[in-house]
C-alpha cells in the first residue's frame, strides 16, 4: 500500500532524466560518503571508533533520492571506506549504514526521517558491537574485536556523529534539492 | 629481481592461489582450532593456561611476518600503529568498566582478563591481515570484466562503468581540492594569516574559520563532483541506445 | 549530398564559448562561476528536462569532459563498436599509437592522464567515430598540445573532410593555432632577480593498490645548480615532462623525497605561491569576496591589501565586456583568476607562479592580465613565473627554464636568459 508521499518519491525518481542519471547521482553520493569517511577521521580517545562526516551524504542521499538510493549510498559508500580502514567492520557497516540511508529516504517528514536515521545508526552499531560481534567472535576469532563495554562507551560519540550527520544532511538537502 | 619478491603475497599469481594462501595463513582468524592446537603443543613445556595465552601473540607475530614483505615497512608500521591504538583503547576501556561496574558485567575477573588479552592480540592480527588482503586484490580486473559483459548483462556493465568513472572522478576532485588546500594552508588545519590577534581572539577566529572551511569543503566537493555528470550521462545514454540498436539488428 | 563545412567560431570569454558549445551540442555544462544557488537550480532543471542526445564527435572545453568511460581502452572500444563488431586489443593499441600515446596507458584510469594525453585520446576517439558521427564539434582542440603535435589535428581534420562531415571549431580570440592575431602590444617589464637553487630533487609517488591501482612513479630532476633567475621567467617543456610537478615542488605542495629545491628573493623571502589553471576549483567554488574574506578572516590588514590588489587589477579591465560583475553574484573566470592572484600577492611570497594563465581567457585578456600582474608583483618585490608550453609567453619572459626528458624518469633543466 503506497501513501501519497511514497508516490511522490517514486515520481521524483522516475522523472529524473534516465536510469543513468540515477546511477551517476547515487555513485557520486556514495563516493563522497567513502571519501569523507576516510579523510575526515577524528579518533575518539577511549573508544575504538572514529568521528566522521560521511553520514551527512548518506542522509542527503536518502532525503533527496529516496530509500533505495539511500540504502545503496550508505551500504556501498561506507563499506568502501571501511575497506580502507578496518575491513572486519564491513558487514556491520554495510547493514547499519544501509539501513540508515533507507530510513532517511522514508516517505515521512524530512526532519523526522533524518533523526530516525541517526537513531538507527547509533542503535545498529551498538547491537553489532555489543552482541553480534562478540557472539560471532566465540566461533570465529576474526570477529572477536569488540566488547559490550566498549560498545557502551561508543554510544556517545556515535550519537554526536549521528546528530551531526542528520543536521548536516538536512541542511544540504534544503540547499540542494529544494531548488526548482 | 629482488629476492624478497618471493615473500610478497600480492605478486602471487593466479588470483585464486593468492586467495587460498591468505585463507590458510589467516586460518587462526576463522577458527579457534590453530590456537588450541598450538597451545596443546606448548602445554608439554608450560602450564596449559599459560600455553593458551601465549599461543595468541605467537599467531599474531606469524601473521605480521606474512604481511610485512607485501606492505613494506612504512605501510606496515602505519597500520600497526593504528592497530595498537585500537587494541589498547578497546582493552583499557573494557577493563576499566569491568572494574568500575562489576555488578553489571558479572564476569569472573580471570575469564575477563583472558578474554581481553585474546581480543588484544586478535585485533593486532586482524588489522594488518585484512588490509593486506584488500590491498592484494585490485578491483580493477573485476570491474573491467564487469564493464564488458555480453548481452543481456551489457546494460548492467554500462552502469558499473559509469559508477566506476564517477568514483574515479570523485577521487580526482578530492585530491585536487586537497592540493589546493595545502597550497593555501600549508599547516592544513591552521589559518595561514593570523594578524596581530591575541590568544582568545585568535581562538574565536580559528573556530569560525574551521566551521566555514568544513562548509566550503562540502559544497566544493558536491559542486565539482556534479559538474561533469550531465556530459557523462549523455554519453552513456548514447552507448545504451547504440547497444539496443545493435542487439535489435543482430536479431 | 552534404557539403562539409569547416567553421571556426571565436569568442571573447570562456562563458560565451561554453554557451556556443552547449547550443551546438545540446549538452548541459554547468557554469561554476555563477554561484552555488544558480548551479543547483541549473542542475535540477537538467534533471527534470527531457532527454536530448547528440550523435556528434566532441572535444569538450575541458579534455576530460567527453571521456566518460573509466580507461582509454574502454573509451576506444565503445567508440569503435558500431564500426567493428569486436574491436581487438591490437586495434585499440593501433589507435593509441597513431596519436602518439603509449599503449601501456590503455588500462590506466582516465583521471591519471595529463591534459595533453586526454586531448590526444579525444582525437583517437573522434577518429574512431568518424564513420558514424553526424559532425565534429571541437572546443579548444589545440590548447593542451605542444606545437610538435599539431599534425595530429591536421590528420583528424583531413579525415573528417574526406568523409564529407562538417567540423565546428569553437575557440577563444587569439587562439595560437586558429586565430593567430598576434598582439601588437609591447610588454616592457623591468626584470627582477631572485636566486633559484636546484639540487637534484626527486619525487616518488608510491604504488596504490586499493581502491584503484596506480603504479609507483618517480621523477628525478637531474640538475645541480644555483641560478640567478630573471623574472618574469617561463617554465616550459613538452607535454607530460613534469612542469606541474616542478612547480608543485617549488610551492611545497609536492613533497621532495631527496635533493633540494629552494627559492630566495633579494629581500630574503623564500616562499612560493602557485595559481593553478583551474580558477573555479582553486576558488573552492567561492566568489572572489568570500575567498578573500575567508583566507584573511584573522588578518584585517592583509584582507584590505588583497581587496586593494583585486580592485586595482579589475580596474584594468573595467572597459572590457569580459568582466560582468553584477548584483546577482555572477562572476567570470577572469574575475576568479584575479581574486586568486590578489590573495597570493597580499601574502608577499618570494615567487608567484601562474600555471597556464591563458587557460579560459582570450589571448588579449591573458596577455594584459599577466602584464599587469608582472608590474604589480615587481613593484612588491615578488618574482613572477609562468608555467606553460604555449609560445605566446616567450615575448614576456626575461628568462626561461626548459624541462627536457632524459629518460622515462629523468628530467633535465636548462636555464636561458632571453
Amino acid at each position: 500500500m503506497s501513501s501519497k508521499f511514497y508516490q511522490k518519491e517514486i515520481r521524483k525518481m522516475t522523472s529524473q532524466k534516465s536510469k543513468f542519471a540515477q546511477t551517476a547521482l547515487i555513485s557520486a553520493l556514495a563516493a563522497l560518503t567513502a571519501v569523507t569517511t576516510i579523510m575526515v577521521r577524528v579518533p575518539i580517545p577511549a573508544t575504538n571508533g572514529y568521528f566522521n562526516i560521511g553520514d551527512v551524504f548518506i542522509i542527503l542521499g536518502g532525503l533527496w533520492l529516496g530509500p533505495k538510493a539511500g540504502l545503496i549510498v550508505g551500504a556501498v559508500g561506507s563499506s568502501v571506506a571501511d575497506a580502507v580502514g578496518f575491513p572486519v567492520y564491513i558487514p556491520a557497516t554495510f547493514a547499519v549504514k544501509g539501513l540508515e540511508g533507507l530510513v532517511a529516504g522514508l516517505p515521512i517528514k524530512k526532519t523526522v526521517a533524518a533523526l530516525l536515521a541517526a537513531i538507527v545508526m547509533v542503535a545498529g552499531y551498538y547491537v553489532f558491537e555489543a552482541f553480534i560481534y562478540p557472539m560471532l567472535g566465540n566461533r570465529i576469532p576474526m570477529f572477536a574485536i569488540t566488547t559490550p563495554e566498549a560498545a557502551l562507551i561508543a554510544l556517545l560519540p556515535n550519537a554526536v556523529q549521528g546528530i551531526a550527520g542528520a543536521v548536516g544532511g538536512l541542511a544540504l538537502w534544503h540547499s540542494i534539492a529544494n531548488k526548482k | 629481481m629482488n629476492r624478497f619478491n618471493v615473500f610478497k603475497i600480492h605478486l602471487v599469481k593466479p588470483f585464486w592461489l593468492r586467495f587460498i594462501i591468505f585463507i590458510i595463513v589467516g586460518l587462526p582468524l576463522f577458527s579457534n582450532f590453530p590456537a588450541l592446537f598450538i597451545s596443546q603443543i606448548l602445554s608439554k613445556f608450560f602450564n596449559p593456561e599459560f600455553a593458551l595465552i601465549i599461543s595468541y601473540p605467537l599467531i599474531s607475530f606469524f601473521i605480521w611476518l606474512f604481511c610485512l614483505p607485501s606492505l613494506g615497512l612504512k605501510k606496515f608500521l602505519d597500520y600497526m600503529s593504528a592497530a595498537f591504538l585500537m587494541a589498547l583503547t578497546t582493552v583499557i576501556t573494557s577493563s576499566l568498566l569491568q572494574n568500575l561496574f562489576p555488578f553489571i558485567f558479572m564476569e569472573n575477573a580471570y575469564a575477563a582478563s583472558v578474554r581481553l588479552l585474546r581480543l588484544y592480540f586478535n585485533v593486532l592480527a586482524v588489522f594488518p591481515w585484512s588490509l593486506t588482503f584488500i590491498n592484494s586484490f585490485s578491483p580493477d580486473s573485476i570491474i573491467n570484466a564487469l564493464t564488458q559483459l555480453r548481452t543481456p548483462f551489457r546494460e548492467a556493465g554500462l552502469h558499473f562503468a559509469l559508477a566506476l568513472r564517477v568514483f574515479q572522478h570523485v577521487g580526482t576532485v578530492v585530491s585536487k581540492l586537497l592540493l589546493i588546500w595545502k597550497e593555501r594552508y600549508p599547516s592544513l588545519l591552521v589559518m595561514r594569516h593570523t594578524g596581530e590577534n591575541k590568544k582568545l581572539k585568535f581562538i574565536f577566529a580559528w573556530v569560525r574559520w574551521l566551521a566555514y572551511s568544513v562548509i566550503d569543503w562540502v559544497y566544493a566537493s558536491i559542486i565539482l563532483t556534479f559538474e561533469p555528470i550531465p556530459a557523462m550521462v549523455n554519453e552513456f545514454e548514447i552507448l545504451s541506445e547504440r547497444n539496443k540498436k545493435n542487439d535489435f539488428s543482430e536479431k | 549530398m552534404n557539403s562539409a563545412t569547416y567553421n571556426i567560431y571565436t569568442f571573447d570569454t570562456f562563458e560565451k564559448l561554453v554557451d556556443r558549445f552547449v547550443a551546438s551540442t545540446g549538452l548541459y555544462f554547468p557554469k561554476l562561476s555563477e554561484g552555488k544557488d544558480s548551479f543547483f537550480k541549473g542542475f535540477y532543471n537538467w534533471l527534470s528536462a527531457e532527454k536530448k542526445n547528440s550523435n556528434f564527435a566532441l572535444i569538450a572545453p575541458e579534455p576530460s569532459q567527453a571521456l566518460s568511460l573509466p580507461n582509454p581502452a574502454q573509451v576506444l572500444y565503445s567508440a569503435l563498436k558500431p564500426v567493428i563488431n569486436s574491436p581487438s586489443e591490437d586495434c585499440i593499441f593501433e589507435y593509441l599509437y597513431k596519436y602518439g600515446l603509449d599503449p601501456s596507458i590503455s588500462t590506466q584510469p582516465i583521471t591519471t592522464l595529463s591534459g595533453g594525453e586526454m586531448l590526444l585520446l579525444n582525437y583517437a576517439k573522434a577518429e574512431a567515430q568518424a564513420d558514424y558521427a553526424e559532425r565534429f564539434i571541437a572546443s579548444n582542440p589545440i590548447f593542451w598540445l605542444n606545437s610538435s603535435r599539431y599534425h595530429y589535428w591536421l590528420n583528424l581534420k583531413e579525415l573528417y573532410s574526406s568523409k564529407q562531415k562538417s567540423i565546428d571549431v569553437i575557440v577563444l580570440n587569439g587562439d595560437t593555432y586558429f586565430d593567430n592575431t598576434d598582439s601588437e602590444n609591447d610588454f616592457n617589464i623591468k626584470p627582477l632577480e631572485f636566486k633559484l637553487s636546484i639540487q637534484e630533487p626527486k619525487v616518488c609517488f608510491p604504488e596504490i593498490r586499493f581502491p584503484i591501482y596506480h603504479a609507483a612513479r618517480a621523477i628525478s630532476y637531474k640538475c645541480h645548480k644555483e641560478i640567478i633567475v630573471k623574472s618574469p621567467f617561463l617554465i616550459t617543456g613538452d607535454n607530460g615532462v613534469g612542469k606541474s610537478i616542478f612547480s608543485g615542488m617549488l610551492s611545497s605542495i609536492v613533497d621532495i623525497n631527496s635533493g633540494n629545491l629552494s627559492v630566495e628573493a633579494i629581500n630574503g623571502a623564500a616562499s612560493c605561491r602557485l595559481v593553478f589553471q583551474e580558477a573555479v576549483s582553486q576558488c573552492f567554488a567561492l566568489t572572489p569576496e568570500k575567498l578573500i574574506s575567508g583566507v584573511f578572516c584573522a588578518d584585517y590588514e592583509k584582507k584590505l591589501l588583497a581587496q586593494n590588489f583585486f580592485q586595482r587589477l579589475i580596474s584594468e579591465f573595467n572597459n572590457h565586456e569580459d568582466l560582468q560583475v553584477s548584483d546577482n553574484n555572477i562572476y567570470t573566470l577572469l574575475s576568479l583568476k584575479i581574486a586568486l592572484i590578489a590573495e597570493r600577492l597580499a601574502d608577499k611570497p618570494a615567487l608567484l607562479l601562474l600555471d597556464e594563465p591563458g587557460w579560459g581567457l582570450s589571448c588579449k585578456d591573458a596577455q594584459l592580465l599577466v602584464y599587469k600582474v608582472a608590474l604589480l608583483a615587481h613593484e612588491l618585490g615578488i618574482a613572477l613565473g609562468i608555467v606553460s608550453h604555449q609560445p605566446t609567453w616567450h615575448k614576456f619572459a626575461a628568462s626561461k627554464l626548459t624541462l627536457k626528458r632524459l629518460s622515462q624518469n629523468e628530467v633535465d633543466i636548462e636555464y636561458e636568459s632571453i
